[in-house]
């Protein structure tokens, strides 16, 4: 075999292996330049036409990231100030959840049950009142069974129990006994209030 | 003092023929032997000798050796001629059976003042990396430096795999590289003489070619591919440079 060629300064092994990262390192700076002066003019674009470049081949991976978050940024709704952040909606919703399931709870049905049957005998046994035009005189059996003369005075308030053709049932409040019933004439009664 | 670095790995496809161009690059002064069915390092031209072989193992397993033997004359004789350093690409199916040949002609050699190197080619392939360290020891008796290049072109090897190599073997890795297609087209037809050489000032063609961004690319590609070969191989390209 016949002997190698002379060696020159570049046939240093460490030489040639600089030389050859730096290449490398040109080359891929060039690339980088270049994407970045693409990323440049594509930024300046309509956000509509930006998105035909997504896959623009001259882009390196960063710049192809930039784009896309300056998309995300554009296409992106924006938000009124008064409306609540995700957190405090999801907070509302997990709290509206439970409120919900305590009122299931079946102590507080029974509850609300009894309430209701109260509150419709008090509306039931709660009389309508009608304002008399005139002094009106009733005979009011009281609670001890004895019959009474009473008087609604004129302009006053008369607490109606029930409502006939010609008459109206009414009630007298006697204290610590209880109430007396009795009739008046209904022509003496305001009805329109 | 002539040193000679052998690049082997009997199973095919393992990088042994890049790795023995990126040596080229890193010492141009060194020459080459390529011991191949076929002619690979074309680009290299008058610094590669050429030794056909008909390296199928059925032959040299029904001829015990005998069929080998008589190919490998001529790099054997090659080598004893260097003067220089000489890098010897060792085909596939190869190595097994030349190394013992110039273990037997150590001595010799020797006395012509020839030193000698081993660079084995590894992968994750098993037939690959079942072979380099059977190689390593081969090579071992009369080899002042031996070299390992792990290339992960198909995965990482194992590591369990690679602590069974002693400390007296130098390991590095080619990290897998992906290529451009174009790229890759290219390194093929040019090889890695053409990315040192050549490639800038082809750059406007294939600018006119692909157009300025894929052009970029490839440039980046190969030049990449080219310092991290270099770097793979460099342990053994320094001992070669002596």
């Amino acid at each position: 075999m016949s002997s190698p060629s002379s060696r020159g300064s570049s046939s240093s092994v460490d030489a040639r292996l600089r030389a050859a990262q730096k290449a490398e390192r040109a080359a891929t700076r060039r690339v980088q330049q270049a994407s970045r002066a693409r990323l440049t003019e594509i930024l300046r674009l309509p956000l509509r036409e930006r998105l035909t470049h997504l896959d623009d081949p001259a882009l390196v991976g960063p710049d192809r990231v930039s784009l896309r978050r300056s998309l995300q940024a554009g296409l992106a709704r924006p938000r009124s100030r008064w409306h609540p952040s995700r957190r405090l909606q999801a907070l509302s919703r997990r709290l509206g959840v439970s409120a919900l399931r305590q009122l299931l709870h079946p102590a507080l049905l029974g509850l609300a049950g009894i309430a209701g049957v109260w509150l419709h005998m008090a509306w039931s046994n709660t009389p309508r009142v009608a304002l008399s035009t005139q002094m009106l005189a009733s005979n009011v059996v009281g609670p001890d069974g004895l019959v009474q003369s009473y008087a609604f005075p004129a302009r006053s308030w008369v607490p109606m129990e029930q409502l006939d053709a010609q008459t109206a049932q009414v009630r007298v409040w006697y204290t610590r006994q209880g109430y007396g019933h009795g009739a008046v004439w209904r022509s003496g009664l305001d009805l329109a209030r | 003092m002539p040193r000679i670095l052998l690049v082997a790995q009997d199973k095919g496809g393992s990088g042994k023929s890049t790795l023995t161009r990126a040596l080229a690059e890193c010492l141009p002064a060194a020459r080459l032997i390529e011991i191949e069915a076929n002619r690979r390092l074309i680009e290299l031209e008058d610094r590669v000798s050429f030794f056909p072989v008909r390296a199928e193992r059925g032959e040299i397993n029904r001829t015990g050796g005998a069929a080998a033997r008589a190919e490998f004359d001529g790099p054997l004789n090659a080598i004893a001629a260097a003067q220089g350093p000489v890098i010897v690409d060792v085909g596939a199916n190869t190595a097994g059976s030349l190394l013992p040949l110039i273990g037997e002609a150590q001595a010799r050699y020797a006395r012509r003042g020839v030193e000698f190197a081993l660079l084995v080619v590894l992968t994750s392939e098993p037939g690959a990396l079942a072979n380099a360290p059977v190689l390593l020891d081969l090579a071992k008796p009369f080899t002042a430096a031996r070299f390992a290049v792990e290339n992960q072109v198909e995965g990482p090897v194992d590591p369990k795999a690679l602590k069974g190599f002693t400390k007296d073997v130098t390991l590095t890795q080619l990290e897998k590289l992906s290529l451009d297609e174009r790229a890759n087209e290219l390194l093929q037809k040019g090889g890695l003489r053409f990315i040192g050489e050549d490639l800038v000032a082809a750059e406007d063609r294939l600018t006119e070619r692909y157009g300025f961004a894929e052009a970029g690319r490839i440039v980046e590609d190969l030049t990449s591919f080219r310092a991290r070969t270099m770097q793979a191989v460099s342990p053994a390209a320094r001992w070669l440079e002596g």
